[in-house]
């Protein structure tokens, strides 16, 4: 039932690099190609937003009552989310079928998690096409100084940006979400911090201090900045390196907001 | 050997045939396809207004299986189906209904539109 997260990325960016225009992914212009309508309506929480298959039409649902209060990068990444579910052979199918893919539906959860990384997945190659995201980020500076111009050139979301940066293994790099109310939400690494760690991407020991994540959101509310940076040593933040030995390395940690929903700090570090 | 048709064969035939009559001219329900578009092709079709309630068969009770605490509903004739981001784990009927009426909104929207 799942294309591999390699062929959706493809597919991705071959419909992004056909609708990139000065680094924006033109999403209305590849929903209209398709016929799919948008609705934007108020719908509560029920859902962020949501492609639903009705009388042989494909709709996408933006609800307003959520993404009202986000900013603009969040809003492209829900319908390049919307557009995944449409473009994956298996989603559409289920859908046009009859069969809903979320809201407890007939999939397990081990299932509804698999699809929602696929079209997570898809969005963020579709705004963000691989080999032109690649050399753009090159010819910036690594961490968070980069990633943000990028955020800004492709008009994503911090979240995403990060991501897609950390997946495309563009330095060693660490990177820790947090939720609003600065407990641990889940961590990634690139490639190449994988390697010279020997860490499993999938089980990394995070050293985790909610007071310290606290301590930091403090210093940006009350210096106003994007966000911050220190110098750190690799120890402060895996709990399987030992302080003062030679994989106790030393990186630039990046601190950064996003919005109501928490945050992100970043690791990277230079080889 | 001749073929007899025995007048309980020719009986059943002609009880088919009234049946027919009376479902396409509009006497009985008519209840296959073929009879409706019969019925249709006599009399035409009417633009039926129901009230909201009734839109949907959300009205009829489910047959479907239960799973944790969650009825699964489908509309086979329509298709419908969701799939959401940052989803709640259930969505109620009325959200399921304001849906579809949004999409019909948005669908005579597009219609005058092309007109």
């Amino acid at each position: 039932m799942h294309q591999s997260l390699d062929d959706i990325a493809d597919l991705a960016e071959e419909i992004g690099n056909r609708f990139i225009f000065r680094g924006k992914v033109n999403l209305e212009k590849i929903a209209k190609g398709e016929h799919i309508c948008f609705i934007e309506s108020n719908y509560d929480n029920y859902f962020i937003g949501q492609l639903v298959h009705y009388l042989k039409r494909f709709y996408i649902l933006l609800n307003t009552d959520l993404l009202a209060q986000c900013e603009f990068g969040r809003v492209r990444f829900t319908i390049a989310h919307e557009l995944g579910h449409y473009f994956v052979d298996a989603h559409r199918t289920q859908l046009a079928k009859g069969v809903s893919l979320s809201f407890q539906g007939e999939l397990s959860e081990s299932e509804y998690k698999h699809i929602e990384i696929a079209a997570n997945h898809f969005a963020a190659n579709l705004l963000m096409p691989k080999n032109h995201f690649i050399k753009q980020a090159r010819k910036l500076e690594t961490g968070l100084a980069g990633i943000l111009i990028l955020k800004a050139k492709y008009c994503a979301s911090v979240e995403c940006t990060i991501k897609h940066y950390v997946n495309l293994n563009l330095s060693a790099s660490l990177l820790i979400r947090w939720k609003e109310d600065h407990t641990f939400h889940y961590s990634w690494c690139s490639e190449t911090f994988a390697e010279i760690t020997l860490i499993k991407k999938h089980q990394i020991p995070i050293r985790f201090d909610t007071e310290y994540i606290r301590k930091q959101v403090e210093i940006i509310d009350t210096t106003g900045s994007e966000y911050i940076e220190s110098a750190t040593f690799l120890s402060r933040w895996i709990s399987t390196i030992m302080q003062g030995t030679t994989k106790d390395i030393l990186g630039i940690e990046q601190t950064i907001k996003l919005g109501d929903f928490g945050g992100i700090t970043l690791l990277t570090f230079k080889l | 050997m001749n073929k007899r048709i025995s007048n309980k064969s020719v009986n059943s035939q002609q009880n088919k045939l009234i049946e027919q009559a009376l479902k396409t001219n509009g006497f009985l329900f008519p209840t296959t396809v073929e009879e409706v578009n019969e019925f249709e092709r006599i009399y035409g079709t009417t633009d039926v207004i129901l009230p909201c309630e009734l839109q949907e068969p959300f009205f009829l009770p489910s047959t479907s299986k239960k799973r944790s605490g969650y009825i699964v509903e489908k509309i086979p004739a329509d298709n419908f189906a969701m799939a959401a981001r940052e989803g709640s784990t259930e969505l109620p009927k009325e959200m399921k209904r304001k849906i579809i009426n949004d999409i019909r909104e948005a669908q005579s929207k597009r219609k005058k539109e092309k007109k």
